[in-house]
């Protein structure tokens, strides 16, 4: 007796896409060896290097970006935190996470380091990778109803 | 307009590693388009927003590059200046120029001799045969020197 034929998987309604983070970091050899480590690590990343630059990804490509990692201090118009209130009224649904080397005693960034969302230069690039992919994940699954991959 | 599907052909010559681009590129859309598309292929993919990051970066040597694709019109150091630097420190990493200013191309003709040159807006699959191409005949030629 032949077995049956195996039944084809169900096509997901949302089908499951990569976790992508959007880097903003103006150093390069920071922000490349910061994307090099987070695409090691299963995920896509679009490199920003100024404020400006992250404004102009997140209006055209806004719908697939589960997180942000920014750079406080960057040359330009829009620094961290002026990305991160543009963020927060454009897009309140994606997680901003800011990292400086010298952050100054701002309430905002007190909050943002009593919530988990702000790393001190140097920052270990493991744990950078670990909190941008259990965000990335979450919010994907808010957004998809369904795990990313 | 639709981006081309991504085709994957495996690479002779590189062995351990995938070949890799630096594209430098200050408008962001098109550096972060052009990169992904890229990277689907099956490249490796470093970016740089102008002339000065890509030298940074070159001068790091800390990453192992097979090709420069550089944008002509950038702020500060544009890639005129940076073929010029890549020819006097790096001379046998190839580069390839790109613009959307017809007379650019003549310059670029001028200024890199027997370098070839994209006109902007790229013809995503034109790059790609062309990085192929040049990645594969530069290793092609460490291994017969």
């Amino acid at each position: 007796m032949s077995s049956p034929e195996p039944s084809e998987p169900p096509v997901p309604e949302h089908p499951a896409r990569p976790n992508t983070i959007l880097v903003v970091e103006d150093e390069i050899l920071i922000r490349l060896a910061l994307a090099d480590h987070l695409r090691d690590a299963g995920l896509t990343v679009y490199e920003a290097v100024n404020g400006a630059e992250a404004v102009d990804l997140l209006t055209h490509h806004g719908n697939e970006i589960d997180a942000i990692f920014s750079d406080i201090m960057m040359p330009g118009p829009i620094d961290g935190l002026a990305l991160l209130a543009w963020a927060a009224q454009h897009y309140p649904a994606v997680p901003v996470i800011l990292t400086s080397g010298a952050p100054g005693q701002s309430q905002t960034i007190s909050a943002l380091n009593n919530a988990g969302l702000f790393f001190l230069k140097p920052y270990d690039m493991d744990n950078v990778a670990k909190l941008l992919t259990a965000k990335a994940k979450a919010r994907a699954q808010d957004r998809d109803g369904v795990p990313s991959t | 307009m639709a981006e081309p599907k991504p085709i994957r052909i495996p690479f002779r010559g590189i062995k351990g590693r995938k070949p890799t681009i630096l594209v430098v590129e200050d408008e962001v859309l098109l550096r972060v388009a052009l990169a992904e598309y890229l990277r689907d292929c099956g490249f490796k993919v470093y970016e740089a927003s102008n002339g000065a990051d890509a030298i940074s970066l070159l001068k790091s040597r800390k990453y192992m590059i097979d090709l420069v694709l550089s944008d002509v019109d950038m702020p500060d150091v544009d890639g005129f200046t940076l073929a010029q630097w890549i020819h006097k420190y790096r001379p046998d990493l190839p580069i390839q120029l790109a613009s959307g200013d017809r007379k650019k191309s003549d310059n670029a003709k001028t200024l890199c001799e027997n370098e070839p040159f994209f006109a902007k807006p790229y013809d995503l699959q034109k790059v790609v045969a062309f990085v192929r191409n040049a990645i594969e005949a530069r290793a092609k030629k460490k291994r017969s020197a």
